[in-house]
């Protein structure tokens, strides 16, 4: 990476109008016959030495994007730089997995059986040369030791460690090209409450001794609430709304935020399922068709605000909250008085 | 009227080798009364699904070993043949599973899965047990439900199949109804769905309800007792309200603490456990938590301590723990 | 389905024409000269390399095989130098008589392995689950064309219960007859894919029998027979049907052996015959039909399989 002039560093990730398309086959000959659009011109920045989260429910192309940004979804159209670098050129003189890195909700799907951690680790070392030979052996048990995992276990096989255990494997190995972004896809997820304080204080831990920036892709609101920075809501493959962490939490502006902070279960019995909380029991609107999106906005079959505006021409463009530094919101209402006063009134204070 | 009731029941699985065993529930007692709903909060291998198992006499395949008293509706379960308990599964006791994708039959339509018992068992022919099976879909919030007895699993979405799943649940109208971890698999804005629907199906159809989870956050809202289990053990039961009031077990104030809400303003880091949960392979000493717990004392490692009552004028609040809880002179009860 | 099985059929196609290029250059590679064959050793140059002229054997290899390709089209599949017939005759009459045996053998096969492995699989590790390994052991390693004398040396020749060889007795006799006739050379085909299918069938049941869904139904009340039969047995069966498939495809080339050893009208002796008298056409012939037999089972596994997973079914 080349020194910044005069110029402030760039961030750690910029995405801009990103789009994602997988083909849809069908009939006799498979052929083409539509496009999914899985992410549908997203745009957002990670900063360095920051924590972005994306969240959504599964459809709303947050894993997509997270993937996209290491070249592991086909990137239809819409630039990704990492670090100021195109990922297209980052790809190409292969020093993409050098900046970036990614790690997976099933540490055990993503690490290899056949291979003890200390030869996982010292092959990731090699190929990169992020190392002289000479330094391989001390570096495994330095990785190992940011990580948190005692130095016996490095002779260990994946199906020999815990749950917890395994996600640090994973990140150790992530970390072995000493990448300066990583994405965090569900990490989480699969493990036990207990472990997950420990897995998301590392995170922390990393963010601030080594200035890794991270995307962290998560369905879990209080761990994002937790973690982040920042947070990118996503629906139905688009943005519907971007703000400094604590301000989201606080004062959403999206209708589909807060139904889905809302329908967040707190551990507080007096928080019973009550006249406060009177989303309809039955099923939503399943999110739109991604092969067929409807005009108008993606969360118009699910808004309790929606008008015939909402239901006609693109999607409302992000717009920004004002007197709320770095708050988009993407709906054509939310300056809308009444709109603004029911969302405040039904958002659970933090 | 207690629905159930379960007395020191113990889970014992042969281990690998022949000299090694796995004991994965260790003298687990509780009750549920008729209507209430008990949930149970634990982590993976803290012995929650496997008690449940053991309950239904699902555990004879795995070649395991149960010990204690199962008591449904009057009848000793543990007496029971597997005929016998054929008859109290499904029309005395419904579960309902996880994963719903994975609990239901991929090559078999709703319908067909639906309608199995009721035709077979309880007396319905194919037109009577399709139009059960419809109302049944209507209950559960499932719209246009003539049509989906049709469709198989791969067609619905998550939650549409985890009501599927619960409809098949209450198909025989049992007395209680187990949920494993129902909502774990499901997208956040579903999960409080199907929270509420389990909710109102049991005070709609007066079930007793046991709802097991690791998440705090679910039971909160729908339990009216709780119970907390521990490498085995249940570590606390309280009421509801109690036990997020009043948490006595280090074990439950230290998962309150640990857990990020998304109603708390973070602090910098999370005070997480440390440590691992015990293997049921290798349990330590004494109080299955203390090798992770911050009071822990010498004797914690001694023996293991007594579900006991600390404050009498907190009736039903047992903790086991002697530390936070120490046994009261008298009236101590297992 | 009806896509997915038209798209099925489209692909047959190249795998079809390659076959042909197969047989027809299995004919060219095939060593001795039709003509000698024809003519005899003593024959002249001159008459050879004129019946070779009629015969269309001096022409350029592609032109014969575009040839042949046409001719198949039209169902000619030449003629049968030891016959003195056409091919298609000669195999069409004996095709039925070999479908008749292979497919006796593969559904006893299929049926009984299918049973006793989902059997052996209730209660992995018991006495019947050990007995189905060494049983599967014992008949996978004893050679078809032993294990068809040994059967013709106890049953025929010392108990004198069943009859050896042929298909009919020379007095001649109804379905009886030839069923009886059938036994053996049936138990002799069968033996080896009945040990593959069990096997198959027992680790294809294990897999399944423990998932969730079979444990809702264990905890609805469902009896376990029933568990097994409506629950388990269709979500075992897509990797038990590419077994029978594969097997019934290894049948149809045993019937060579097998139809030899118990002199079975069938293709396989017509191609065992063909080959030792150098009758190529009949030679190419019987293996065209095996192999496009070949790939018409195993079109029709895959159809099987469609049946089984309902995301094919229905996409």
């Amino acid at each position: 990476m080349t020194a910044a002039e005069n110029t402030a560093p760039p961030p750690a990730a910029a995405v801009a109008d990103l789009r994602v398309d997988f083909p849809v086959r069908t009939g006799v000959l498979r052929r083409v016959t539509g496009m999914t659009h899985a992410v549908a011109g997203v745009s957002f920045t990670v900063p360095e030495r920051s924590i972005v989260s994306l969240v959504g429910e599964s459809g709303s192309g947050k894993t997509t994007t997270g993937r996209a940004l290491l070249g592991l979804s086909p990137v239809t159209s819409g630039s990704v730089r990492l670090h100021g670098r195109e990922l297209g050129e980052l790809r190409r003189d292969r020093t993409l997995p050098r900046v970036a890195q990614i790690v997976y909700q099933d540490p055990y799907a993503s690490l290899n059986p056949r291979m003890t951690l200390r030869t996982m680790l010292r092959e990731v070392l090699t190929v990169h040369r992020t190392v002289e030979p000479g330094a391989v052996s001390g570096r495994v048990a330095e990785l190992l030791d940011q990580v948190g995992l005692r130095a016996q276990l490095a002779g260990r096989y994946p199906h020999e460690l815990s749950g917890g255990q395994r996600q640090r494997a994973a990140i150790a190995r992530a970390l072995a090209v000493e990448p300066r972004f990583i994405v965090c896809d569900e990490i989480v997820s699969a493990l036990d409450v207990s472990i997950q304080g420990q897995i998301l204080n590392l995170i922390q831990d990393l963010r601030r001794e080594r200035d890794v920036s991270f995307l962290f892709i998560s369905h879990d609101m209080g761990v994002v609430r937790h973690i982040s920075d920042h947070v990118v809501v996503m629906y139905g493959g688009k943005v519907m709304e971007s703000a400094p962490c604590d301000e989201l939490f606080a004062a959403p502006r999206h209708p589909y935020t807060r139904a889905l902070l809302r329908a967040v279960p707190v551990p507080d019995p007096r928080a019973r399922p009550d006249a406060a909380r009177t989303d309809p029991e039955g099923p939503r609107a399943e999110p739109p068709d991604p092969s067929a999106p409807p005009p108008g906005c993606r969360f118009q079959s699910s808004c309790p605000f929606a008008t015939a505006e909402c239901r006609e021409g693109d999607s409302p463009p992000p717009a920004a909250v004002p007197a709320a530094a770095g708050h988009t919101v993407a709906c054509h209402h939310h300056d809308t008085p009444a709109v603004r006063a029911a969302l405040a009134e039904r958002t659970p204070a933090p | 009227m207690n629905v159930l009731d379960v007395a020191h029941l113990e889970v014992t699985h042969p281990g690998h080798d022949h000299d090694s065993s796995l004991t994965t529930v260790r003298d687990v007692s509780f009750r549920v009364a008729a209507g209430e709903s008990l949930g149970v909060v634990g982590e993976s291998g803290s012995g929650k699904s496997q008690t449940m198992l053991a309950v239904l006499g699902m555990l004879g395949r795995a070649g395991a070993t149960v010990s204690g008293r199962v008591t449904f509706d009057g009848t000793d379960l543990t007496a029971l043949t597997q005929k016998q308990l054929r008859g109290i599964r499904g029309s005395g006791i419904g579960l309902v599973s996880q994963d719903a994708l994975s609990a239901l039959n991929p090559a078999m339509s709703i319908g067909k899965q639906m309608a199995e018992p009721l035709i077979r068992y309880d007396g319905h022919n194919r037109r009577t047990a399709a139009d059960r099976c419809a109302e049944l879909l209507q209950l559960v919030g499932i719209p246009a439900a003539r049509e989906r007895l049709r469709a198989y699993p791969h067609q619905l979405s998550g939650g549409m199949r985890q009501r599927v799943l619960i409809a098949m649940a209450i198909s025989r109208e049992p007395k209680l109804l187990i949920a494993d971890e129902p909502t774990t698999a499901l997208d956040v804005s579903i999960q409080s769905q199907v929270l509420r629907l389990i909710d109102r199906l049991r005070r709609e159809l007066d079930m007793a309800l046991v709802l097991i989870t690791h998440d705090l956050g679910v039971v909160a809202g729908v339990t009216d007792r709780i119970a907390v289990m521990y490498g085995g053990m249940i570590v606390e039961t309280a009421s509801t309200a109690e036990l997020f009031d009043a948490p006595g077990h280090p074990y439950t104030r230290a998962l309150m603490q640990s857990v990020p809400r998304m109603d708390r303003k973070p602090g910098d880091r999370l005070p997480a456990i440390p440590g691992l949960p015990p293997h049921p392979s290798a349990p330590p000493p004494g109080c299955a938590f203390q090798p992770r717990c911050t009071l822990a004392r010498d004797e914690c490692g001694d023996s293991v301590p007594l579900l006991a009552e600390p404050d009498p004028a907190r009736a039903g609040h047992l903790v086991r723990c002697p530390v936070t809880a120490p046994v009261p002179a008298e009236g101590a009860r297992t | 389905m009806l896509t997915f099985i038209l798209r099925r059929g489209l692909q047959m196609i190249p795998v079809l024409l390659g076959v042909t290029v197969a047989t027809f250059g299995l004919g060219q590679i095939i060593p001795g000269d039709q003509a000698t064959a024809l003519l005899g050793p003593t024959s002249s140059e001159e008459d050879r390399a004129a019946l070779r002229a009629d015969l269309g054997l001096d022409e350029p290899a592609v032109s014969r095989y575009f040839t042949y390709l046409g001719n198949l089209f039209s169902g000619d599949l030449g003629r049968s130098l030891s016959f003195g017939r056409p091919v298609s005759e000669v195999l069409s009459e004996r095709l039925l008589n070999t479908l008749l045996l292979s497919g006796t053998a593969i559904v006893v096969a299929a049926v009984l392995g299918v049973a006793i492995g989902t059997w052996a699989a209730q209660k992995p590790g018991s006495v019947r689950d050990r007995g189905l390994t060494v049983g599967v052991l014992f008949l996978n390693s004893v050679p078809s064309f032993w294990l068809g004398l040994v059967l013709i040396v106890v049953f025929s020749l010392q108990l004198r219960i069943l009859p050896a060889t042929g298909m009919t007795s020379i007095a001649g006799g109804g379905a009886l007859d030839t069923a009886a006739h059938m036994v053996l050379p049936v138990i002799t085909l069968a033996a080896w894919s009945l040990a593959v299918i069990a096997r198959m069938t027992r680790s294809a049941v294990l897999e399944v029998i423990d998932n969730d869904y079979v444990q809702t139904a264990r905890s609805r009340g469902i009896g376990e027979f029933h568990v097994v039969v409506r629950h388990v047995l269709p979500n075992a069966m897509p990797s038990v049907v590419t077994v029978i498939g594969l097997q019934a495809g290894f049948l149809l080339s045993g019937t060579v052996l097998t139809e030899t050893v118990f002199s079975w009208p069938g293709v396989g002796l017509a191609l065992q015959q063909a080959i030792s008298s150098r009758d190529i056409p009949l030679v190419q012939g019987g293996i065209l039909v095996i192999a496009v037999a070949f790939v018409l089972i195993n079109m029709l596994v895959d159809v099987a399989q469609a049946y089984f997973n309902p995301k094919i079914k229905l996409a």
